[in-house]
This record gives C-alpha cells, structure tokens and sequence, in this order.
C-alpha cells in the first residue's frame, strides 16, 4: 500500500477533533493492518491531534503510508514548548479547563505517543512544535 | 450480557437506534472521566476487551465517543443523567459505537454491572 495525505487541525475545535486520526485508522482497517498495530496507531495520533487543537495555534498531520509502516508528521505554529522533558513527564499539563471538560489535560499524552511509538522524534521552539512519529507494520 | 439485560440491570436507556444484533453479548468494562488514562491504560488491553466492552463515563462529549471509537469500544455508557446532543449521538452511531444512558452515578453503575458478571481488565 501506498498513500499520503494531509489534513488541517483548527485550534480548540474540540467538536471536530479526531477527525483526521478516525480518518486513517479507518484506512489502514481497510489496508487489513493488523488490529493491535491500528490500535497502537490511533492512539498515538489521537493524543497527538488533540496535542494540536488544545495547546497550539494550529497545525497540520501528514501521513505517509507505505507497506512497511506508517509515519505521521503533526506541525503547528506555536506556541511551543519550553521544556519537552518536563513536557514528557506523567501528569505534567498546561491544558485549560475546556480541553478538562473534553477529558483532555492529564498530562498523559506525550509519554503515551512515545510508547505507543516505534520512532518518536519531536521538536520545538516559540514558532511551533513538530511531531515526527513513526509505526511499523511487523 | 445482552443489552437489553444491561438496560434492564441499570435501569437505564438505549440512546442510539439498535446497531448490533439482539444477541450481541457485552463481557467488559472501564469506567473513567479522563480520556487520556483511558488511552493509556487501555492500548495494552487484552485483545477483544474493548470489542466486547462498554467504555462507562461521565463525559459527554464528541471525544468520549472519539476515545471509545480509537479503542474500538463496543458501547459507551453516559451516567448521572447527562443527555447527549444529537450530534453526539450521530457520531457514536456512525462509528457503530451503542450509547446507553443511566440516571445512576458511576460508582453505583459500576457496582450493578460488577455485581450482574461484567469484569474490568484486572479480573483479567
Ligand atoms: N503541540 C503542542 N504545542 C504546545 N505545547 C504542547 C503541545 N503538545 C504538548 N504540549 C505541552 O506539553 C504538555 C504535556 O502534553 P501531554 O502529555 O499531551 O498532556 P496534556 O495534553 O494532557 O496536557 C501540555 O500540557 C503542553 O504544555
Ligand atoms: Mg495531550
């Protein structure tokens, strides 16, 4: 299989977000990917998408399919993080109270991404955040 | 356990228009508010727990139904009375997902269901 596409993440519009990782997880179903690899998937790119409308500015999630994995790229416009190891710790969180109310902000995200992860590369600066993150398929 | 045994045993509602056949059993349960714990402690579930499972929570919103969609929960049940928008139920029904409804908070909907046979994941 071969495929690559990109969608558009808004800012707080916690009523559409999902919308790209329920996207994907319905192709690779499609693609007869193994269950607990899309489930592993769609869990890392839903904490990642939601990453992007809770925290950022807004951003964008590429992904490019081949036979062998798949790799998703989530790009936003800030405004950044200023301490991704803190970031990265359990329970660390700056979320608002109405990422709260959508059940978002238990600083679990990132960890979970990287688990979920076979590669896990991210980077940022007051510009934006870049999330680089990659599955295999065996 | 069928869903109309679960209603029954909750005293609660279907709120989505029927999507599985009436003898579809649920076995499972996770009961939670906060969707990334669910997220996290459920990738590793066992496969065919959440297949089989009802995903029970307080959050009515689009991404309780967006979680048990990416876990690939059977059914999600919304307690303390909370009414979901249409839009809400759409979702869920489109994502095959049954949502069911009960008056009762989670603590004591948890405990009818536990108490009826449904196991969580460390029964497991
Ligand atoms: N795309 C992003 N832009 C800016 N900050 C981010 C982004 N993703 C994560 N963060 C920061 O990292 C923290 C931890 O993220 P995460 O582990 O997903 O927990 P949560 O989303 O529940 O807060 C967030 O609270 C936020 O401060
Ligand atoms: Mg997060």
């Amino acid at each position: 299989m071969q495929a690559t596409g990109k969608f558009v993440i808004e800012s707080m519009d916690l009523d559409n977000a999902g919308n790209a990782s329920s996207t994907i997880k319905k192709m690779l179903t499609e693609a007869g990917v193994s269950k607990s690899i899309i489930k592993r998937v769609s869990i890392a790119i839903y904490e990642a998408e939601i990453n992007v409308v809770i925290h950022s500015y807004g951003g964008t999630c590429t992904y490019y399919i081949d036979d062998e994995k798949i790799r998703v790229v989530f790009e936003d416009t800030g405004p950044g993080i200023e301490d991704i190891e803190q970031a990265l710790e359990p329970g660390f969180s700056t979320a608002n109270n109405q990422a709260i109310t959508y059940g978002f902000g238990a600083g679990m995200g990132l960890m979970n991404i990287k688990n979920a992860s076979d590669e896990f590369d991210i980077t940022s600066s007051h510009l934006g955040t870049t999330l680089d993150i990659k599955i295999y398929f065996n | 356990m069928t869903i109309n045994k679960i209603v029954e045993v909750i005293r609660g509602k279907e709120l989505t228009p029927p999507i599985k056949p009436a003898n579809f059993e649920l076995k499972y349960a996770f009961s939670g508010d906060l969707m990334s714990d669910a997220l996290m402690v459920l990738r590793e579930a066992p496969e065919g727990f959440c297949e089989a499972g009802i995903l029970i929570t307080g959050n009515v919103t689009m991404q309780s139904i967006r979680t048990a969609e990416m876990l690939d929960f059977a059914a999600i049940l919304i307690t303390r009375g909370k009414v979901p928008t249409k839009q809400v139920l759409d979702q869920a029904y489109n994502s095959g997902i049954i949502v069911l409804g009960t008056n009762d908070v989670s603590f004591t909907v948890c405990g009818k269901l536990y108490s009826a046979g449904i196991k969580g994941l460390s029964d497991l």
